[in-house]
């Protein structure tokens, strides 16, 4: 089974250091750990000093922000496409 | 001395100074320009004709040393809506005529035929004769007023589509190296300029005696707490994601989103954004020789600007913002920031509006005249408007007299001004505040997608209709408020996130005014603003039937999530009912 592609933007391109990295995970939650074991840079800027994903980073799921699907529980496969953004602005 | 009101005709040949009126001496921006428009300008009258002003007004600390409050607005009745019209701009210009004590400079009158530039100092005002500088290109034009009058001044302008009296005329001021890249651009306010006889303000700030602070206690206890909330907020903070990649970081998660239109308004996202989005963009500005972050005034924190240029730092352009990419960009099918940087260029240097003209090029291409993607085509549209050709003067007036000219029914146009980067199908929000804004489509009137994509003040699922009409509603309201105070609407990032930050910020306003002002203060002028505005529209015959998105919104979904805009009628008309 190949894995679901998870796109970075803005900052947290250098700190996964590409652009994109595939990911065998089921949900959104299984995915940020795996992804912080493998690049622990990403640790930093994803995760607070509890170990919970910061505000601060956005995880889309098909366009959707989780925060308005399942959260963390959100299931992911190979078909559907996963961003990662820090918080960013602009108008 | 510089000091009050300017009031200049060039029909009569006057200038004159005239004191402030009471109910104007707390306010800046916005709050001026529409008061004094609603006060002088008949509602019913004609945008090109002798009966309208065109108000330029300095926010109420600009000029001062507050972070980020480089910013005036412009105002006038809109040849392109037909309706009252601020347009908010940031440049030194602003700074240098507060700091003139200029609280308004109003332009009235309708001379004949020729073009004056308008000089002021501290000593005086004058008219000059403008014939050398019109018909060429602003670039140009802004290069040879330098050398005339110094580097140092300050400049406002129309450019050849002013000329033209093009309802997508612009005005156009210096970014701090000089160029002609800062716009006020929307509403044909270049065209009100130029029919008054007017193409240059030139502003010599030399021995200005700056803007007073009545209270400065109170204002620097107020500065220390934003500049505080601003250098820490992830968006605003100094290398936050403003400063390393401007306002173009949003192409990606707008496209991510399903939210940026391409292809006029066809498509709410595709596989090329990347290659003009804000990533992309500071890796070519370095390849390329430009600059990045920059700043359109002196005195930013968050530094969003940027100069883009050709290669080895040649033709700089200025900034090239996400609106303006997005426009020339995607929305015609071009997916080149070179060609994208071309095309801004040459808005910049004939005076239009990048939204507009970049909608505008969009309907041309629904409509036949050239393909989608045809960047080298959409350039020789832009000569078209620069040789003045009938063809030319038709793109100039924007894409809802093109889309008639040209039987397109898919026309993204609110009140006759084009729809700007965020598709209200996908970012619904966003679409009510196009819909009811007095200004006609304009994002920054009450910029929703802060809460609905970037989690700033919250969260509101952007798909979802329900709370739309009461969040666009307040962020209409803030806005009056944020167009009248001087401050850079970025810094909304940092205060709508920390009631300290906020609290600072209505701490500067009071320090200014020499008086408490509270967060509830800056609601109350928001809305005085709002229904100032409202009340000038609906004498020039606005009616709940102007609040509407274009059909086509409502029954074409737009993929990828395949949404209409279905926020109700009722909902859209309960806004502005008080
Ligand atoms: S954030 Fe950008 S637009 Fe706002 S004041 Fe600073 S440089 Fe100007």
């Amino acid at each position: 089974m190949t894995g679901v592609t998870v796109r970075f933007f803005a900052n947290l391109r250098e700190a996964a250091g590409s652009k994109s990295v595939q990911v065998e995970a089921e949900d959104v939650g299984s995915m940020v750990e795996i992804l912080i074991e493998k690049h622990p840079e990403l640790g930093d800027e994803m995760l607070d000093e509890k170990g919970e994903l910061k505000d601060t980073v956005k995880i889309m799921v098909d366009g959707r922000n989780i925060d308005f699907l399942e959260g963390l529980h959100t299931k992911i496969d190979k078909t559907k496409k996963v961003a990662v953004f820090p918080l960013i602005a602009g108008g | 001395m510089a000091e009050g009101i300017l009031r200049v005709n060039i029909e009569k040949g006057e200038i004159s100074y005239e004191d402030v009126p009471e109910d104007l001496q707390k306010l800046g921006g916005r709050a001026v320009t529409s008061s004094i428009v609603a006060d002088e300008v008949p509602s019913n009258c004609h945008p090109l004709g002798p009966n309208n002003k065109l108000v330029l007004a300095p926010g109420i600390v600009t000029g001062t040393s507050a972070p980020s409050s480089g910013r005036m607005s412009a105002g006038a009745k809109s040849p392109l809506t037909g309706g009252i019209k601020e347009s908010n701009v940031g440049s030194r210009f602003a700074q240098t005529m507060a700091k003139l004590g200029l609280k308004a400079i109003i332009v009235e009158g309708m001379p004949e035929d020729g073009y004056k530039l308008l000089h002021i100092s501290q000593e005086d005002a004058k008219f000059l004769d403008a014939s050398k500088l019109s018909n060429i290109g602003l670039y140009e034009a802004y290069e040879k007023i330098h050398d005339e009058f110094g580097d140092k001044v300050d400049i406002c302008s129309a450019g050849i589509a002013g000329e033209m009296k093009a309802s997508n005329a612009g005005l156009c001021f210096n970014d701090i190296d000089g160029l002609s890249s800062r716009y006020a651009g929307r509403g044909g306010l270049g065209a009100v300029m130029a029919s008054r006889g007017l193409k240059f303000i030139v502003l010599d700030g030399k021995g200005a005696s700056g803007v007073e602070i009545k209270d400065k206690e109170m204002f620097e206890r107020g500065k220390k707490k934003l500049v505080k909330g601003l250098k820490e907020h992830d968006v605003t903070k100094p290398g936050g994601a403003l400063s390393s990649f401007g306002t173009n970081v949003l192409i990606n998660i707008l496209d991510e989103s399903g939210g940026l239109p391409h292809r006029n308004f066809s498509a709410g996202s595709d596989e090329n954004a990347e290659k003009v989005s804000g990533e992309k963009k500071a890796d070519m500005i370095k390849e390329l020789g430009g600059v990045r972050p920059h700043v359109c005034s002196p005195g930013c924190i968050i530094q969003c600007s940027e100069v883009w240029t050709k290669k080895g730092g040649k033709d700089p352009v200025g900034v090239l913002e996400y609106e303006s990419v997005w426009a020339l960009g995607p929305n015609c099918g071009i997916y080149d920031l070179k060609i994208i940087g071309e095309l801004n260029r040459a808005c910049n240097d004939l005076g239009l509006d990048t939204i507009e003209m970049g909608n505008t090029i969009a309907v041309a291409m629904e409509g036949g005249m050239l393909e989608f993607g045809d960047g080298k085509g959409a350039l020789k549209l832009m000569d078209e408007i620069r040789k003045k050709t009938h063809t030319g003067r038709l793109l100039a007036n924007g894409a809802d007299l093109v889309g008639k000219a040209l039987g397109v029914y898919r026309v993204p146009t609110v009140k006759g001004q084009s729809i700007p980067a965020y598709d209200p199908r996908a970012v619904k929000g966003i679409g009510t505040t196009y819909a009811t804004t007095t200004m006609g489509a304009d994002h920054t009137a009450g910029y929703t997608v802060a809460t609905e994509i970037l989690s700033v003040g919250g969260e509101s699922d952007p798909l979802d209709p329900s709370d739309k009409a009461e969040l666009s509603k307040n962020f209409q309201i803030h806005a009056g408020f944020i167009d009248s105070s001087g401050y850079c609407l970025f810094t909304t990032f940092a205060t709508l996130d920390d009631p300290e930050t906020m609290e600072g910020m209505a701490e500067t306003i009071g320090g200014v005014i020499g008086e408490e002002f509270t967060v509830e203060d800056m609601e109350k002028m928001g809305k005085q603003v709002l229904a100032i505005e409202r009340k000038f529209n609906k004498e020039a015959g606005f009616t709940d039937k102007d609040d509407r998105l274009p059909e086509f919104m409502r029954e074409e979904p737009l993929p990828p999530h395949n949404e209409v805009y279905d926020v109700s009628d009722e909902e859209l008309d309960m806004i502005h009912e008080d």
